[in-house]
């Protein structure tokens, strides 16, 4: 849970932009190992779109991402035809999506053995005892040859987890990984990426559950506009918010009030 | 008016080659067209404009000229035109199968489009490249998709045939009328050409509908029967 050593993942100067509208200005940040990164904002504010960034699910327009001391996305270099070494990058970071993205027809076991099996070529059976073993851990083992359509939200996300961890990602991405589900089923998702965060998985997540991040981050950063509107260790950014932007956003969620900073 | 059924009954073995060959043809057309038509697609989804161009040029081309004048095409002018000549059987091939495949192409693109982009995000997240997923996740996905209007247009194929005989292709409209001008019984000849047209395509419908997956796993709906209301016994408390 504690944070340590050199940064796994560098954003420098990040510019991005959908047709002329500016969405990212100028993001810097750098996350260390074992870290628990939470982004928040309102909605607009890029934190999402800074995600799909990190994941290399956009391209971006100026700046760069560095994994370790590797250039993974740089906005000055000019466009060229994916390698298949460029897409394989992309499986250096886990990414859990706000709708699940399951696989439709494949089977939740099939869902989690996919990457293993194609990306990293382990054999069939192997992938499937990896693959049985992260189910487990997220508790959805008894679902492993459900259909997906036949599961709930909550076993849906953890299957999803489940596929992402299979790919021993270094970075795990969780794009508001809650916001699709019933309320009473937010808990066990949640519930799984506190364990994770426990082990010292390095993670980023988008999210609206104030009092989980209160929880479990150790870092927040707050987005407004396409910047890092205000950023520091949980405690201090929740607990006595300095912008007043930030006061406002906080006041939304009946959270204005966290335990002091000690 | 009185019917003559022994006009049918003797030259059956002409009508029943005929409809060999309109099955042959059509399984020949829908195959290659479906192939060809997928490349097409995928040509037409592409990001490289060099490939995107041609196989849309092409695809609008072929649907845009009457399957009637691309078969005589094929027949009369390919040969005039290259020096080769080719028999009515690979020309009618030729001209089925290039024009089925770009309605097959637009029902694969269709198809290819209607896959949720989470889809293509989420293979995209785990590494996979370019053909990773569109192998494994999204044309599977996309074929289930396109069933309906896959078997609709492959009906649509098999009585396209009937055109090739235009180009002497001795399929079943071809022995239908030569039987016909031969025994001048129009009626009965060409009754029982359509009765036999019905024979190939009924089967396919009720294919269709099996091919019609009925399995959760893609998306299908289990069939449930809707609860009966039991009705409300006289008297009962509200």
């Amino acid at each position: 849970m504690t944070s340590s050593g050199k940064p796994v993942l560098s954003v420098q100067n990040l510019d991005k932009s959908f047709d002329g509208r500016p969405i990212l200005r100028d993001i810097s940040f750098e996350i260390s190992a074992g870290e628990t990164r939470v982004l928040v904002g309102s909605s607009g504010s890029g934190k999402s779109t800074l995600l799909r960034c990190i994941g290399l699910l956009e391209t971006v327009d100026r700046g760069k991402i560095l994994l370790e001391d590797q250039v993974i996305a740089d906005g000055g270099s000019s466009r060229h035809h994916e390698s298949k070494a460029d897409a394989r990058l992309r499986a250096n970071f886990g990414f859990v999506f706000q709708q699940f993205n399951l696989f439709g027809h494949k089977s939740a076991i099939e869902n989690v053995m996919e990457g293993p099996v194609v990306v990293r070529n382990m054999t069939k059976s192997a992938a499937r005892a990896k693959c049985m073993e992260l189910l487990e851990r997220v508790g959805v083992v008894h679902r492993a040859h459900a259909a997906i359509s036949e599961m709930s939200g909550g076993e849906q996300q953890r299957v999803a987890i489940a596929r992402a961890l299979a790919m021993e990602p270094r970075v795990l991405l969780l794009d508001e990984p809650t916001s699709a589900l019933d309320p009473e089923l937010v808990g066990e998702v949640l519930d799984v990426v506190a364990q994770l965060a426990e082990e010292g998985m390095t993670m980023a997540i988008v999210t609206h559950e104030m009092g989980f991040a209160y929880e479990v981050a150790d870092h927040v950063m707050f987005l407004a506009n396409g910047t890092i509107h205000e950023e520091g260790p949980t405690h201090e950014i929740l607990g006595s918010p300095s912008t007043p932007e930030l006061k406002s956003f906080l006041r939304r969620f009946h959270y204005a009030t966290f335990p002091r900073a000690t | 008016m009185t019917w003559d059924w022994s006009v049918v009954t003797a030259n059956a073995h002409a009508l029943l080659l005929g409809l060999w060959l309109t099955l042959v043809f059509t399984v020949i057309s829908s195959a290659v067209g479906l192939a060809w038509g997928t490349i097409l697609a995928i040509g037409r989804l592409s990001t490289r404009w060099w490939i995107r161009w041609p196989a849309t040029a092409l695809l609008e081309v072929v649907r845009g000229v009457p399957l009637l004048v691309l078969l005589i095409w094929f027949y009369f002018a390919f040969p005039i035109l290259t020096g080769l000549g080719m028999s009515a059987t690979i020309a009618a091939s030729i001209a089925l199968s290039l024009y089925a495949s770009s309605y097959y192409g637009e029902i694969v693109r269709g198809g290819i489009l209607s896959v949720p982009a989470g889809q293509t995000d989420a293979a995209l997240s785990l590494g996979m490249t370019y053909n990773e997923r569109m192998r494994r996740i999204v044309l599977p996905q996309a074929f289930r998709l396109m069933v309906p209007p896959f078997v609709n247009q492959t009906i649509i194929n098999l009585k396209n045939t009937s055109l090739a005989s235009v180009v002497t292709v001795g399929e079943l409209t071809y022995q239908a009328q030569a039987i016909s001008a031969s025994t001048y019984r129009p009626l009965e000849v060409y009754s029982a050409a359509a009765v036999l047209y019905l024979v190939l395509v009924l089967p396919t419908s009720i294919l269709a509908r099996r091919l019609e997956i009925q399995n959760v796993r893609y998306g299908g709906k289990r069939r449930r029967k809707v609860p009966q209301i039991e009705p409300r016994e006289e008297g009962a408390a509200a």
